[in-house]
């Protein structure tokens, strides 16, 4: 209850009017969700004893119309998930408890028993057939393309968008699409981890179009204009609920559920109440309950079922290496930044008079004490009425202004730490202040300064993934896309970790020899 | 001309509450070596370094030929960077820049403070490293020098800016006999060629070698000046 009170508050549409940045379904509310689960997860864990309870999962965060926090109640979940849930809950003789699971961890957390049945909009797909136990379909959804009112007429299908950015959500079955797009098309993927950002990047021309179900663009719609949906319909797909492939005997019995809520119109009032009632439905439950095969996926060629270990490797390594070297980049590119800016700081707190020294420490504690993820945000959305950052350039000075603070804080340190004596050998020979601190005081400096260095560095490294929020696809990102899609975090997770250590290892060596050379005594 | 290189005038430095030099007066002429004498803790060092103008000091004043530091004033930086072009200094525990090899060291200031040519002062920095016997050092770190090449190598680094007045803190004190007596034949020459030395020292032997006279030191004041034969 507490981390649903916690989102429910965040997610009060004052609230989100006032901090849109902030409260889309980002990764910044995803952390402190996931601290906050993992807090709660021995009451989890005593849920689970209880035999009376219908432990269902799903991700709030921007989930609606699936799965949100009511605006009028915050404490109360609603969404059309949310009644299937109550309704299967109810068919079992059981009572419903959510879990709060991020909407890309759904399978893996249902796979360790966190919950037995995953409902978010999940989506049925060949991969997730062969390695889950899903439920029949309960919901058809079209792949649609939105793109901005002017682009209407230019932009109707992929193959239209050769050399444009298309957005969507990372690890769904239009991000594969997409990807497919561009080895066919030349479409640029753009991934996102809400299905907010797409759309208003969209109206402010950050991307071309966007890729998502008709769910969401429609919902999307309603509130935001500037955008035109598509009406052909790139692929077809479908909701579903998501089990352990163990659990196929309570699968089966909530397909039983499912059928007889298609027969006896429950789904159909359900679904009319959140305005997503549409002709496709009735087809689709005639054909399930006519015990007509329903493929996973129409319209598209889905990734291949199951991969083997060394498959997987290959079909996803060259996209890790890719993703390294934006990270890599990145991460130099912040750090040369921070330490330029760093130096400036430093030097400032040292020298400056009394102003400058209180705007610099007022900076530095600004920066320390806010999260950078609340920092990336501001840069790339809060300010995008008034600059309009490409996602790169956010992800640099995001990254860059925040690692400054804390590295001018070890440069002031070392600067300190320089003995008087140096420096006083340095004035009687004459030379000047700023000769004593490029010559003498801030070489010697640089000595104290390079182990943390370092290790600020390595951090930066590992902080580089905070950016996909800016739809910069870096190494973490593309280990979560490919962890997603192949079910299992094990290869991916050791992949990334591989690759990780291959960028930070070289880095701590070079700096134990630089340490070690210019190690001396200092009286 | 005025005979005298430097005065001190009534200084007087209180720190934290305690009067580190209470009222010290004492001139030094042109090309004398003149030696500070007195137990640890007497206020030689400050004296030292109230004239190289590290140390402000409440009343009193120095003057090293033409330019004044004045206690009640503070310490101006354009008196401060005159007053560097005639003032060396050569600190008990060297100071020599950790970073920089011996050469360096010694042509840094020349360059950077006195505007010199690199190639010349390198060439002058070599030529002081001779005569002072350290030059086999020049590409040397300073922590890879022993107590006496450390010494001479600042003294070298004191010179390399050419001030009329050499201050020296406790130079003989890292060194062994050989190396005391290679010290003060080299000082006793600075002597000669027309520099001005005050040196800190508890050294008898040197003070009675070298020092034209003795300033005996006494709780933050000189209580004796004697001329040595």
């Amino acid at each position: 209850m507490a981390i649903l009170f916690f989102q429910c508050c965040c997610r009060s549409p004052t609230a989100e009017s006032i901090f849109p940045f902030i409260l889309s379904r980002s990764r910044f509310l995803r952390s402190v969700c996931l601290a906050a689960a993992v807090f709660f997860q021995p009451i989890n864990f005593v849920a689970a004893q209880s035999v009376g309870e219908f432990r269902w999962a799903g991700d709030p965060e921007g989930g609606a119309p699936f799965v949100e926090a009511d605006p009028a109640q915050p404490n109360r979940l609603i969404g059309f998930d949310v009644e299937i849930a109550e309704l299967i809950a109810r068919k079992l003789n059981r009572e419903p408890r959510f879990i709060n699971i991020t909407f890309s961890s759904i399978d893996q957390s249902i796979e360790r028993g966190d919950a037995e049945i995953g409902l978010s909009g999940a989506e049925d797909t060949p991969a997730r057939r062969a390695a889950m136990a899903p439920t029949i379909p309960y919901y058809e959804f079209r792949e649609v393309l939105s793109v901005r009112i002017a682009d209407r007429e230019r932009y109707r299908t992929l193959s239209d968008l050769k050399g444009k950015r298309v957005g969507t959500l990372g690890g769904t079955i239009a991000y594969e699409i997409l990807l497919n797009a561009e080895r066919e098309f030349g479409v640029h993927p753009v991934s996102y981890d809400d299905d907010v950002h797409p759309y208003s990047d969209l109206v402010i021309g950050r991307i071309d179009a966007v890729l998502l179900d008709n769910v969401l663009a429609e919902r999307r719609a309603r509130a935001l204009s500037g955008f035109a949906i598509q009406p052909r319909s790139v692929a077809v797909g479908h909701y579903v609920g998501i089990l352990a492939a163990r659990n196929s005997a309570l699968r089966d019995q909530i397909n039983d559920i499912l059928r007889a809520a298609m027969r006896d119109g429950t789904l159909e009032r359900i679904f009319r109440k959140w305005r997503v009632w549409n002709d496709d439905q009735p087809r689709l439950y005639a054909r399930l309950l006519s015990a007509q095969p329903v493929p996973a996926v129409t319209g598209f060629e889905a990734a291949p079922m199951a991969l083997t270990a060394w498959t997987a490797i290959l079909r996803y390594l060259p996209s890790l290496l890719q993703a390294s070297v934006v990270t890599i980049v990145l991460s130099c590119l912040a750090m040369a930044l921070a330490i330029i800016l760093g130096i400036s700081i430093a030097t400032g707190r040292v020298y400056g008079n009394r102003v400058m020294r209180m705007l610099l420490t007022g900076y530095v504690e600004v920066m320390r004490g806010t999260p950078i993820l609340l920092q990336l945000f501001v840069l790339y959305y809060g300010i995008a009425d008034l600059i309009r950052l490409p996602a790169f350039g956010a992800a640099l000075l995001g990254l860059g202004l925040n690692y400054a603070a804390y590295e001018s804080e070890i440069y002031r340190g070392a600067l300190q730490a320089v003995p008087v004596g140096q420096l006083e050998a340095a004035r009687i020979l004459g030379l000047s202040e700023s000769r004593v601190m490029t010559l003498v005081r801030g070489p010697l400096a640089l000595r104290f300064a390079l182990a943390p260095m370092t290790n600020d560095f390595i951090a930066l490294l590992k902080d580089s993934s905070l950016v996909s929020v800016l739809t910069v696809f870096e190494l973490t990102k593309q280990t979560q896309i490919f962890a997603t899609n192949i079910g299992s975090w094990v290869m991916p997770g050791l992949l990334c970790a591989a690759l990780y250590l291959a960028m930070s290892l070289p880095l701590a060596t070079l700096a134990r020899r630089l340490e070690q050379r210019w190690r001396f005594s200092t009286v | 001309m005025n005979r005298c290189m430097l005065r001190l005038q009534e200084v007087r430095l209180l720190r934290s509450g305690r009067q580190v030099l209470a009222g010290v007066s004492f001139d030094v002429h042109r090309s004398e070596l003149v030696a500070l004498m007195g137990p640890s803790g007497v206020g030689k060092t400050t004296m030292l370094r109230v004239i190289a103008g590290l140390e402000a000091f409440q009343s009193g004043i120095v003057q090293v030929e033409e330019i004044t530091l004045n206690g009640a004033n503070g310490h101006p930086a354009a008196t401060l960077r005159d007053l560097r072009a005639k003032v060396g200094m050569v600190f008990q525990f060297h100071h020599l820049f950790e970073h920089l090899s011996v050469l360096k060291n010694v042509w840094l200031a020349p360059v950077y403070a006195r505007g010199m040519a690199q190639r010349e002062a390198e060439n002058r920095a070599l030529v002081l490293l001779a005569a002072l016997g350290v030059e086999h050092r020049a590409h040397a770190l300073p922590h890879e020098l022993s107590g006496g090449e450390a010494q001479r190598v600042a003294i070298a680094r004191a010179l390399a800016v050419d001030p009329p007045l050499l201050l020296l803190d406790e130079p003989t004190a890292s060194l062994d006999a050989n190396r005391r007596a290679e010290l003060r034949d080299l000082l006793c020459g600075l002597t000669r060629e027309g520099r001005t030395l005050l040196v800190a020292t508890h050294d008898e032997a040197f003070a009675r070698d070298c020092a034209s006279r003795v300033l005996r030191v006494r709780e933050g004041s000189v209580f004796d000046d004697v001329a040595m034969a």
